[in-house]
């Protein structure tokens, strides 16, 4: 079988990635893209310990859907402050945006 | 000298951790940003594959139904919406910003990774004992120890949603002047 540590490290280089996005890129849209795949590698770090617990269980697996519903939320509020963002201020890079700041 | 070759579930492991990995790079660096977000939706898939390999099958089916069926769809339809010359089509050069990202993130990765190392969870492998994974246990489990987590979470769905909403509505004096 595969050791736990393979999957760690997936879910920790997606993190790494979600980090890079986040800490450089300027357009909205790949912001979100960033918090998607942080979520993303979350979940699978957290299924990755359910499933090795030393006895095995189901708890695991509802945190998940719970945590794929909200981001799913998370994603709909986003894309419609990127889309009002965009009627009102003609961009989409947030280091322009400048009407948020008070 | 012995020879370890790769059991077939490392193979398709490493494959499929490889594909994830490459769609979540090509979709923050992609020039259009529709192939971003279809890159992104590959990614999604990439972790329904690590699901399945986890032995839960649902939740496979449901990150595909609702990231690739749902987020991705979203995301299309909001870069259809918002005209093309809005969307910002920089070139990928290396800036200062750049190396400084790349750097926060290689650390973050490398500090975990000693960690992990440093504690016997590099190889630790599931127990073999016989377990129900099935639907029915994940809906038991739902309902009867995350009942009021289920409750609030469709108050948080229903909030969300209806905020999306007023705030995605058009003004009806905006659209007058329009």
């Amino acid at each position: 079988m595969i050791p736990l540590i393979y999957y760690l490290i997936v879910a920790l280089i997606l993190f790494g990635i979600g980090i890079y996005g986040l800490s450089v890129k300027r357009n909205a849209m790949r912001l979100l893209f960033s918090i998607e795949m942080l979520m993303n590698g979350a979940n699978l770090n957290v299924l990755a310990f359910a499933r090795y617990l030393y006895v095995p269980g189901i708890q695991g697996q509802p945190i998940i859907l719970f945590s794929i519903t909200i981001a799913a939320v998370e994603a709909a509020v986003a894309l419609a402050i990127v889309i009002v963002v965009s009627r009102t201020c003609e961009t989409v890079d947030f280091h322009e945006l400048k009407r948020l700041k008070g | 000298m012995q020879i370890s070759y790769l059991s077939t579930a490392e193979i398709v492991f490493i494959l499929i951790a490889a594909v994830t990995l490459i769609a979540a790079i090509i979709a923050l660096e992609a020039k259009e940003i529709v192939h971003g977000a279809l890159s992104l939706g590959v990614m999604f898939l990439g972790i329904a594959g690590l699901y399945i390999l986890l032995d839960a099958n649902y939740l496979a089916m449901f990150q595909i139904s609702v990231y690739i069926g749902a987020v991705v769809v979203l995301i299309l339809f909001t870069i259809m919406i918002v005209p093309r010359e809005i969307w910002l089509h920089r070139p990928f050069r290396i800036t200062p910003e750049v190396i400084a990202g790349i750097l926060a993130a290689i650390m973050l990765i490398g500090s975990i990774c000693v960690l992990y190392l440093s504690t016997p969870a590099w190889s630790l492998t599931p127990s073999e004992a016989p377990f129900d994974w099935s639907v029915r246990r994940i809906a038991q489990s739902i309902v009867i120890e995350y009942g009021i987590a289920l409750q609030i979470l469709a108050l948080v769905l229903f909030a969300g949603l209806m905020g999306a909403l007023t705030l995605a509505k058009v003004e009806e004096k905006e659209e007058e002047t329009k």
